[in-house]
């Protein structure tokens, strides 16, 4: 007679006294029908010990997951009421600093409108005036004589490395004076 | 201290200070008033490095317009130097034109530190003619290859039709480093 299921899990698990330990395993030996079922027991149980292996290593991830939080919130910086009033200082600072830049930009439109009535005034002073005013462009020549002190800057980069020791005295000559023979 | 950079860029953006930037280049033809081109010059500088027995190594061409009286500098800067040229042309019946050249030179010695030589020179000159300036020396033992070459001409006499024939032609310099700004 060929032992049931629970039994044949029973001996697998090597949870049977001897001597019937042996004797199941002389059976099975001979018995294919038990053979085959202690096979088929072994497949599951292989199967059950892979998935908590599987389970096992989610269950550490996740439980590294938690002492990360845990330790964030162990170590986040305190934000202290010193932070807190930090954010308020500022204010009376924003508010001078809204005021000036009204102030200011009433001052520069208040300028502006005087550039303007001025610019009027001129424009008027031209037309009222029998020179050539339309075509001498007053503004432009205002314009080039403010930009006089500053002269017309050109700007070259010299390579570098290029004259050696020569130092001799700086020479400003017109071309038609220049030596014949001397090195242009 | 957030709204300080708010405060700095509502300044900026203030119409009132970008009317600042609408004014033409100086040296240009755009900045001389359109009432005085008829007196303006046109002034074409070739800085150029020859080497003894060499072609030119380097040039650079620039052509810069003004007024008699109203100076122009020319500013090169080296390695181990730096030269000011300042030119200002006044108009004459005969010749053409009176010249007040000044040359500036700041050099690097390797004994000495820093050298300073000076050099003024008022040319009477004709349109057209050339006026050389030589930094280091006309023709000094070693040889001194930087050279600066001027001329001026009345800008009423180029042709407004075909500016390329009569008008120094920035883009012709036969070796440009472009290292002019």
């Amino acid at each position: 007679m060929c032992p049931n299921h629970e039994l044949l899990s029973a001996w697998l698990d090597d949870e049977i006294p001897s001597p019937w330990k042996e004797n199941m395993a002389r059976h099975i030996e001979g018995c294919k029908s038990c053979e085959a079922a202690v096979a088929k027991l072994m497949s599951v149980r292989e199967a059950f010990a892979a998935d908590a292996a599987d389970l096992d290593a989610v269950s550490e991830k996740a439980k590294n997951r938690t002492y990360e939080k845990l330790e964030y919130r162990l170590h986040k910086p305190f934000r202290s009421n010193r932070a807190i009033k930090r954010l308020y200082i500022p204010i009376p600072m924003a508010m001078a600093a809204i005021l000036a830049i009204a102030v200011l930009g009433f001052a520069l439109l208040a300028s502006q409108r005087r550039n303007s009535e001025l610019r009027m005034a001129v424009l008027m002073a031209q037309e009222a005036s029998s020179l050539v005013s339309s075509s001498l462009g007053i503004e432009t020549v205002i314009d080039f004589v403010s930009r006089q002190s500053g002269a017309v800057n050109i700007n070259i980069n010299l390579p570098s490395d290029v004259f050696g020791s020569a130092r001799g005295e700086p020479v400003i000559i017109k071309e038609a004076d220049l030596k014949p023979g001397s090195r242009r | 201290m957030i709204l300080w950079p708010l405060l700095l860029a509502g300044l900026l953006s203030f119409p009132g200070w970008s009317q600042e930037a609408v004014f033409p280049e100086p040296g240009s033809l755009a900045a001389i008033p359109p009432a005085m081109l008829e007196e303006a010059l046109s002034i074409s500088i070739d800085a150029s490095i020859n080497i003894p027995g060499e072609d030119i190594k380097w040039l650079v061409r620039e052509v810069k317009y003004t007024l008699p009286g109203a100076s122009i500098s020319i500013k090169l800067y080296g390695s181990d130097s730096a030269i000011i040229f300042t030119l200002t042309p006044h108009k004459r019946k005969k010749p053409d034109l009176l010249l007040i050249a000044q040359g500036q030179v700041w050099f690097k010695n390797k004994d000495s530190g820093v050298g300073y030589r000076t050099s003024v020179e008022s040319l009477s000159i004709n349109y057209g003619e050339k006026v050389l300036f030589y930094p280091f020396g006309a023709n000094p033992p070693e040889g001194s290859p930087l050279r600066v070459e001027i001329v001026i001409e009345q800008y009423k006499n180029k042709d407004p039709k075909n500016p390329g024939t009569a008008l120094p032609d920035q883009n012709s310099a036969s070796v440009d480093n472009g290292t002019n700004p």
